[in-house]
Formats: structure tokens, C-alpha cells, sequence
């Protein structure tokens, strides 16, 4: 595959550029790569870039199989290129390369036709989709998904039968545990399973960690609960890893109250639109993106927001240890959990203005929720608003006001692998002698 | 005679319902729309007034807007004009908004809403309805009224002389020439939402010396008629458009404080965002001590000599600048004044005042009728609160056996170190809760300043706290000086004083930095449950104060109806909630 990059009009900095080339290689696998740049800016990519030859945007035909716009700090980008011929065409969004048109086909997820969910929903690059069982999500251009929204990309039938030196460890959480800013083998899930592993070889054991991501954007702990039994029952994991808090203390504030206050159901707001789409006349479209909840209003109260959550988390850790697993309950970190900002994390954290709709309680019910946390007796509980207030303003850990960094996946990472290696791993090893698979 | 007030489209809009020259309701629109500052056309307060006398609009023989709009108008198209072309974007983007919200056509727009003809509708000027709403709630057959705030549509202060039912201007500052937009202008500097935080800096300034006073006064030029001008060149207050200074401003004072930095007071400072060092926190409470003295000063040269022009000694207050409480304090006790404050100074104030000087300029010579009570909102009974606890699913509740044991077990809590929220009767007119939607705390606590400031209102840490305190036990703890009548501004919270050197230490939580406090006083007349309750406090404690603040979070306007005070109980780390006859206890310890 061929690809261009179209460098914005604007003095990108070096570091910047190197993420995005770093994103094309990772997604797109490209065999070659080249880069372009509007007539006025060669000279200062040529300098800022000295190791990569910079052309200047051609306005006739290219042979590129693939194109990607640099967008511009305003959200811009160049589009002088009249004449793409038959490349498809991305803007690299500071996430992710989004495709321009949003359609997608199976080269950019090879999941479209999986399954019958997925043939039924429409070929969008960004998105919840109907599911039964939850959604299904799709977010393209940050690395393999799999054909439920999961950053999975393992075979999964194997595992259910693997020897039983070959542990598994299952990640459940919402859009911070999948890695909203991380790509594939930023996202801690992959440098937990590294380091594990990196450890077991140094101390010479046979053992070695396969971890799969459950996560998924929006997810409270009821759907890592139906995530568990739908895609994780068979495989049986050694470890379980709830990492979340933020969903169900955000999306606990906006919830139907009836439904929180009488059965403790938190869930994905979102999911609202599915009613209004099966039930109701006026639909204005028939999938739902990700929506902008801060003008939402606050319908519910701390104590029964908390007390949903934990009981929710008791029920899980219940489920989990009910099949001989390990439950480690992380609570993940929020922009309060960084009293000492860099710079760059200042910035990107007032972008998403905490101070305003449910963003602003979240201090206010983690330490409540924190209060009670002793009660649920978590045999493992990681307080990552903790670990991430240890870290002064050098470090860039939030690149907003929940999800992390590729650092702040690092310190994760380190984090459950310090956790796990002291006081989870002696019990795997003596039991690896012993073959608990059903 | 019917005649609803009505103050909206800049900020603070509220409806005011008079029967007979007697005031029956008043209420900001905030409270009910629950939108801090709302400037809407008040629907929601208009109703409240008009079912509190149980009547329709049809019933209303006039409605009356609190300034007259084509007169702004003309004033932003003048300044537009003077200021083009760097004016243009302020000019587009002010008209945009006026058209946008018919903002010229204000009687239709009244009409329509409030379903009365449109000829029963009228309007009056901005200063006037300042003036009246102090003057003819004020206990004071003649009396000298100075009006003080941002801007009228030209006017910026005005001196008058009241007798009767009418009053006479005698003298006034015209735009730009603002005290008003003075503090405003440097409440933005100092990092500090315009029309919002000008409390915030007094406060701040406790903490500051006025080290600048005599450069800030140089910006003034005081007249021997009472009335000053303003150096425009450290100001944009013709046409701002996204500060009110000038880069002039921040050549002489530094670079502007960042909002939310946090401030580094005694050597220490708490909270999760950015911290200032200490010399940079000096410099900026330095700035607050000196803006704030500065402002006294220019207020007491001008009422000083409005009460020479016109020989009265009683002084009636209003407009927003009228809300400082430190130079309302130093007014009575520097130029030994009678002063009446309008309890709602500000822009909300203008509904009163507009009601009442329609009324009596078609009554000339009806009896005038003293404000004697600020409790003009709305009340909530029994099965309202019962419903409120319903709809949150309040379980941990229980109803006294009646008030005896109400104020009995209240003030045993606030004793203990309780924080309680206190939902009574109606609430208040104006920006002041004093005694029906306020948070209590025990003010002998010295910590007590910092848990409620933290942990309770989630606001700044150098904030003030003020006490209540029962009127007649008032001298033993403040340096409140001579107490003419229950209209005093000590009755109302907008009057600053020091406190008894011997009592600074029993009353730790509500003493600021300074030594001052702005007081409470609580009469048995006034608020029988609320004096009660402080007599009951003192009774266990030996000191008959409290610590009052409003009864809201941060950003948020007071609250109304017992689910407004479920909501905010719940949503910080109040103790105990007392909503009529019930206290309500939290279920996730705080």
C-alpha cells in the first residue's frame, strides 16, 4: 500500500508529525509513505523533518492507494488535491485517522459482515450499533477491532484451549480501559502482557500472559457483567480486571431514576436512542454517535449513583470468582486525580470543560464511592486516582478528562503489573502445576 | 391597583407584584429557572407573583419594565459609532443579540408572554426605578438617594433628593464614567467572572493591603457636586469585547490573574487546580485592597456630598455597587448617615422600584408603605416536601413533634459541628439568604470556615462566612455602632463591621482575615423560627451566633423548592437538611 501524507498549512511541530506517521504505519501497514506539503510550508517541514523528503502537493492525478490530511489545530485541512484517483482518503484527526466520507468498507474493518449485527448496520467508521446484548461499537483508524468493538486481536478458540502455563488475563472497562488516545500497542492492556511476560522470562519461568481487552466505549459495569458471560465465560481467565468508575459514576447521574433507585441499572445513556428509534415516529437518524451529554440534566443522588456502582462491582467480582478467577477492581483515573498538570494536559483537559454537566460532580462521587469502597471487601483494589496524584507536573498522563495518555497508560500498566507480580502471580505459578480448565 | 414589575435582558431578571403601593411577592427568575444570573424575560417569577396575590394577568392594571430600551439602544449605537472601526465586532455582535431577542420591542414581548394588552405596559428608566425601589421601600419621609452601578442606558450614578411620594434628580455621571464598571473591570482582571465575583474580591481584599490606593485614585477625578470621572485609557467600557481593560491596564498591573488559580493565603493553600506562589498572590490581593478601598472612597465622596447638595442625612442605596458591603458600613459609621440599602441593590431591585414609581406617580398622594420584610418568595407546604421526598427517593427522613423540638435538635447539631441546611417559609428577595434558604454552621469552630467553604460550597477558600446574631446580643460581639430601626442595613447583610476585639476568638468561622464580619442582626419580629433557633445555639454554646451562608453550591442560584434543597443537601457534604417540620439525614456519610 502507498501512502501520502498531506501536511497541514500551519507549522505542525516535528513531534506531532512523528505521531501521525507513527498512527499510518500502525493502521495502515504502508510500503511506502510518502509526505506533502502545501508550496508556502516545504522549507519548514524540510527542516523540521531533515530524515524524510517533503514534496509539494501535486494538483493532478496521484498513485496513492492512500491518503491522509493532516488536520490543521483549528480542525481544518488541505484538500488541494483535486485529483485523488483511486485512493481512499483519511484526515488524521489527533486520534485516529478518520475516513473523510465515514463509509468504510472491509478493508478498513473486516468485521462489516461478521456477523448478522453488523451486515444489518450501516458501513459508518464511528459509532454505537444495535446488539442485542448492549451495542456493538466501532471506532476505526486507532487499530484492530473485533467484530463486537473490542481491541482484540487474538484467537480466541485457541485460548479456550490453551495449556495451562498460557494464563489469561480479561480487561473489562469503558472508553479509557479500550484506549481512546492509545494505539494498539500503547494501550496498557498490551504493556501489561509484555511486561508479565518480560518478567516470566527473566525469572525463567514457562509461564505467559495473554491479555484481552473487553472494554469498550461507554461500557458501566452491567456490560462488562453481560460482556463476562457472553465472550469470556469459555475462556476462563485467570485474572479479571474491572477497570472503570467513571461510566457508572457519569452516566449513574443522567440515568432513568426509577431504574437506578429501584434496581440500581446504570447504563449508557445513549441507549435511550434505541427505544426512541424501534418506539417512536420522528427518528432523526438510525444509528447513534457518541453525544455530547454535558447539557443533559442531573436526575439522581450520590447515594444511589454509589451505592449502584458498588453493589454492580460486588456482583461482578461475585460472578468472576464464581468460576476460580482473580478479580482486581481498578478505579480509574479522572482530571481531578491530576492536581498537577502539565501544560499540555492543562490544556487538554479545560478542551472538555470539567467544570460543567456531570463532568463536575465526578470529584464529589469518587470520594464518596471511596468511603464505602473498604465495605466490598475487593481482595485487589487499584485506586488510580491515587497512583495518578503521585505524579507532578512533568508528566502528561490525561489527554483529557479521563482518558490517558500513552504515559498515563504506562503508569497503568506498571501499576497492575507491580500489583499482580507481588501478591497474584505466586498463586498462578503454584497452580500452573494443576490443570483447572473445565 | 395591580402593577407588576418587571427587571430582564441583562442579568439578574426578576418580577415584582405591588397591590396598592404594598409589595405582595418579588422574586428573581434564577430561583425558578435554576439558572444562575438568568436574564430572561421572567415567565416562571411573574407567575409566582401573580398566584401568590390569586390573580391572573388579566387582572393586572399595569406592567412596567425597569428601564427603557430605546434609550440603551442609543447609548450602545453611540458608543458603537465613537469607537468604529475597532468597534464593528462589538457593534455586530451586540446588535445581533438585540434583534435576535427583540430586545427593542419590549412591550410586545411582554404582552405576548404575560397575556396582557400591550397598552397596559410601560416602561420607565433604569436609575429611576434604582432610586425608587430604595427610596420608597425605605423607611424615610426625605432622604438624599444615590443610585451606583454599571449602567443604566447613559446614567452610571445619580444623586437625588426624596420627599414624599416622588423624588427630584439633582445630579448624575454619565457613561462611561462608571464606579460600577470600575470594579467590574478590575473583578475580570483579577480572574473573576464579570457581574458574579464581585464579591469575591472584596473578599480577596482581607487578605491584601491597599498598597495601590493612591495610583487607582489618581484614575478618579472627584467633583465638589458629588459626581467624578474616570481616566479612560486602562478601560474599554464603551464597547468591550471580550475584557473590559486595555492593554494599557496590564502594562501598569502585570499580566492578569488566570481564573480558578488558586491563591497562596498565610503561607498555605488547598485545592486541586493551579497554585499561585506567594509574592504573586500578595500582588493580587494587593490589587483587590486597593480597587476595593479605592471604590470606598469615590462611594463616600459621593454620597458625602449628595447629603451637603441636599442637607438630608438619611440616605437611601441602590444599584449593584450598593451591594459593597465595606463602604456601606463605613458610610454609616464616617458620615454618621442614616442609611436604608435596597435589599436586592441590583438589577432585580429595578422590578420593585419600577412598580413602585409607577404606583405613586399616579398616586401622589397615597400612603407610602415601608419593605418591612424581605421574605417576598416563594413558601412551600407539607405535601410539597412530602413530594420531594418522594420523587428523590428520600428514605432517611422524619417530622418533628413540633418546633420546639425542631429548633431544639437543630441547634444541638449546628453545636455539635454539624453543617444544616435550613429550607423555611419564603425565600428572600435578593442576593442575601438571611435565615429561610441558608446553610447553618456552628461559627465557633475554626475550621468551620474551611469545611463549608470546601466541602459544602466546593468554592474559593478565602471566602467570608457571615454570622447571624440576635439583635439585641449584636453589640456584645460587633462594632455595629448605632442601630436606628429594623431597617438598617445590619438586618439585611449588606453592611460590613469589625468584630469586638475580646469576642474574634469565640466566633473564629465567621471573622475575616481583616477582623471584620458582615452581620446578620435576627429580630423575633423578623424571623420568629430562625431567632429561635439562634437563641437555642446560644443557649447551649454561651455565643448567640451562627454561621449563615446561602443555601446554594457554587454557580448555582439559592434554592427554591425543597427538591432545590434535596438536590444541594445531597450534593455536598451537609449534614443534616431541615425542610419545614422534617429533618432529613444523609445516607452516604459525608
Amino acid at each position: 500500500m502507498k501512502v501520502l501524507l498531506v501536511l497541514a498549512a500551519e507549522e505542525t511541530p516535528r513531534l506531532k508529525i512523528e505521531r501521525m506517521i507513527r498512527f499510518i504505519e500502525a493502521v495502515k501497514n504502508p510500503d511506502s509513505l510518502s509526505l506533502a506539503a502545501p508550496g508556502s510550508y516545504i522549507n519548514y517541514y524540510q527542516k523540521e523533518l531533515p530524515g524524510y523528503q517533503i514534496q509539494e502537493i501535486q494538483a493532478t492525478t496521484l498513485d496513492f492507494d492512500c491518503i491522509v490530511y493532516a488536520q490543521t489545530e483549528d480542525g481544518s485541512w488541505n484538500t488541494s488535491i483535486r485529483d485523488i484517483g483511486q485512493a481512499k482518503v483519511y484526515v488524521f484527526d489527533r486520534r485516529r485517522l478518520r475516513k473523510f466520507d465515514n463509509t468504510i468498507d472491509e478493508a478498513d474493518y473486516p468485521h462489516l459482515n461478521t456477523h448478522v449485527f453488523n451486515r444489518l448496520s450501516p458501513d459508518t467508521d464511528r459509532g454505537f450499533y444495535y446488539f442485542p446484548y448492549g451495542n456493538l461499537f466501532r471506532d476505526v483508524g486507532i487499530g484492530p477491532l473485533d467484530e463486537f468493538g473490542f481491541r482484540i486481536d487474538a484467537n480466541i478458540d485457541e485460548l479456550k484451549n490453551r495449556p495451562k502455563d498460557h494464563k489469561v488475563i480479561a480487561v473489562f472497562g469503558g472508553s479509557a480501559a479500550w484506549g481512546l488516545w492509545a494505539l494498539h500497542d500503547e494501550m496498557f492492556t498490551t504493556q501489561l502482557q509484555e511486561r508479565l511476560n518480560a518478567y516470566c522470562q527473566e525469572q525463567g519461568y514457562r509461564t505467559r500472559f495473554t491479555i484481552l481487552n473487553y472494554a469498550k466505549q461507554g461500557d458501566v459495569v452491567l456490560n462488562e457483567i453481560l460482556a463476562f458471560n457472553l465472550f469470556c465465560w469459555d475462556i476462563h481467565p485467570e485474572i479479571v480486571i474491572a477497570h472503570d468508575g467513571w461510566n457508572d459514576l457519569g452516566y449513574g447521574q443522567l440515568s432513568d431514576s426509577h431504574l437506578l433507585n429501584h434496581h440500581q441499572i446504570t447504563y449508557q445513556t445513549n441507549l435511550e436512542a434505541w427505544s426512541e428509534i424501534l418506539h417512536q415516529e420522528k427518528v432523526s437518524s438510525h444509528t447513534f454517535a457518541v453525544q455530547n451529554l454535558s447539557d443533559r440534566p442531573i436526575v439522581n443522588f450520590p447515594r444511589t449513583i454509589v451505592t449502584a456502582y458498588a453493589a454492580r462491582l460486588r456482583q461482578f467480582r461475585d460472578i468472576v470468582e464464581s468460576r476460580k478467577c482473580t478479580f482486581i477492581s481498578g478505579l480509574q483515573p479522572g482530571y481531578f486525580s491530576r492536581p498537577r498538570r502539565s501544560p499540555e494536559e492543562t490544556a487538554a483537559i479545560d478542551s472538555w470543560e470539567p467544570r460543567k454537566g456531570f463532568f463536575k460532580n465526578m470529584p464529589f462521587l469518587y470520594e464518596k464511592y471511596l468511603q464505602i469502597q473498604p465495605s466490598l471487601n475487593m481482595q485487589h483494589f487499584v485506586n488510580f486516582d491515587e497512583v495518578f496524584r503521585d505524579y507532578d507536573a512533568n508528566h502528561t498522563l490525561l489527554a483529557d478528562v479521563v482518558h490517558t495518555t500513552p504515559d498515563g497508560e504506562t503508569v497503568i500498566a506498571e501499576t497492575y503489573d507491580r500489583l499482580i507480580r507481588s501478591r497474584i502471580l505466586p498463586n498462578l505459578l503454584a497452580d500452573s502445576e494443576e490443570d483447572h480448565h473445565e | 391597583m395591580y402593577i407588576l414589575g418587571l427587571s430582564f435582558d441583562y442579568h439578574d431578571a426578576a418580577a415584582a407584584l405591588i397591590h396598592d403601593g404594598k409589595v405582595l411577592a418579588a422574586a428573581e427568575e434564577e430561583r425558578f429557572s435554576r439558572k444562575k444570573h438568568d436574564a430572561s424575560l421572567p415567565k416562571l417569577a411573574a407567575q409566582f407573583c401573580l398566584d401568590e396575590a390569586g390573580i391572573t394577568s388579566s387582572e393586572l392594571d399595569r406592567v412596567v419594565f425597569y428601564e427603557n430600551p430605546f434609550l440603551k439602544l442609543d447609548r450602545i449605537l453611540h458608543a458603537s459609532l465613537s469607537g468604529y472601526p475597532k468597534s464593528l465586532s462589538y457593534f455586530n455582535t451586540t446588535i445581533r443579540s438585540w434583534i435576535r431577542k427583540s430586545k427593542i420591542d419590549v412591550r410586545t414581548r411582554i404582552a405576548e408572554e404575560l397575556g396582557v394588552p400591550r397598552s397596559h405596559v410601560t416602561s420607565l428608566t433604569h436609575h429611576d426605578t434604582h432610586a425608587a425601589a430604595a427610596f420608597f421601600c425605605s423607611p424615610f419621609d426625605e432622604a438624599t438617594i444615590v443610585t451606583l452601578d454599571g449602567v443604566g442606558e447613559y446614567d452610571c450614578t445619580t444623586i437625588s433628593h426624596g420627599q414624599g411620594n416622588g423624588f427630584r434628580r439633582l445630579q448624575s455621571v454619565a457613561f462611561p464614567h462608571s464606579i460600577g464598571l470600575f470594579y467590574s473591570a478590575l473583578t475580570a482582571f483579577l480572574g473573576f467572572e464579570v457581574n458574579e465575583g464581585e464579591y469575591k474580591v472584596m473578599g480577596m481584599g482581607g487578605f491584601g493591603k491597599p498598597a495601590m490606593l493612591d495610583e487607582f485614585l489618581n484614575l478618579f477625578e472627584l467633583h465638589e457636586n458629588g459626581t467624578y470621572a474616570i481616566r479612560q485609557d486602562c478601560f474599554n467600557f464603551l464597547c468591550p469585547e471580550t475584557v473590559p481593560y486595555t492593554p494599557e491596564l496590564v502594562r501598569w498591573l502585570g499580566p492578569p490573574r488566570k481564573p480558578e488559580t488558586r491563591l497562596c493565603l498565610d503561607g498555605a493553600h488547598t485545592g486541586d487546580d493551579e497554585v499561585l506562589d506567594a509574592k504573586q498572590s500578595q500582588h493580587y490581593t494587593d490589587i483587590a485592597a486597593s480597587v476595593q478601598k479605592c471604590t470606598e472612597e469615590v462611594i463616600l465622596h459621593v454620597v458625602s456630598k449628595a447629603v451637603a447638595q441636599t442637607g438630608i442625612s438619611n440616605v437611601c442605596l441602590a444599584g449593584g455597587v450598593a451591594l459593597n458591603s465595606l463602604a456601606n458600613g463605613r458610610i454609616k459609621r464616617e458620615l454618621g448617615c442614616r442609611l436604608y440599602v435596597h435589599p436586592a441593590a441590583g438589577d432585580s431591585g429595578g422590578a420593585i422600584g419600577a412598580a413602585l414609581l409607577s404606583y405613586y406617580k399616579m398616586h401622589p398622594q397615597a400612603e407610602r408603605k415601608p419593605l418591612k420584610t424581605v421574605y417576598l418568595g416563594r413558601a412551600h407546604d407539607e405535601a410539597e416536601i412530602l413530594k420531594a421526598f418522594q420523587e428523590s427517593y428520600t428514605r432517611r427522613y422524619r417530622k418533628f413533634a413540633d418546633e420546639d423540638e425542631l429548633v431544639r435538635v437543630t441547634a444541638k447539631h449546628i453545636a455539635d459541628g454539624a453543617v444544616v441546611g435550613w429550607h423555611q417559609g419564603r425565600f428572600e428577595w435578593g442576593p442575601r439568604a438571611l435565615g429561610c434558604r441558608s446553610i447553618l454552621a456552628n461559627p465557633m469552630r475554626p475550621d468551620m470556615k474551611a469545611i463549608v467553604n470546601e466541602k459544602i460550597k466546593f468554592r474559593e477558600p478565602f471566602r467570608p462566612f457571615a454570622p447571624a446574631v440576635l439583635e439585641e446580643r449584636a453589640h456584645e460581639f460587633f462594632e455595629i455602632g448605632e442601630i436606628d430601626s429594623q431597617f438598617d442595613p445590619e438586618y439585611f447583610m449588606i453592611s460590613v463591621c469589625d468584630v469586638c476585639e475580646d469576642k474574634k476568638h469565640l466566633v473564629p468561622a465567621t471573622t475575616h482575615v481583616d477582623g471584620t464580619a458582615r452581620v446578620q442582626m435576627v429580630s423575633a419580629q423578623s424571623n420568629p423560627l430562625y431567632y429561635k433557633l439562634i437563641a437555642a445555639f446560644g443557649e447551649l454554646t454561651g455565643v448567640p451566633v451562627i454561621l449563615n451562608t446561602s443555601f446554594n453550591l457554587r454557580g448555582e442560584p439559592i434554592v427554591n423548592s425543597p427538591l432545590d434543597a434535596i438536590r444541594t443537601f445531597e450534593w455536598s457534604d451537609m449534614d443534616y437538611l431541615i425542610v419545614g417540620g422534617y429533618i432529613v439525614e444523609k445516607e452516604l456519610g459525608s
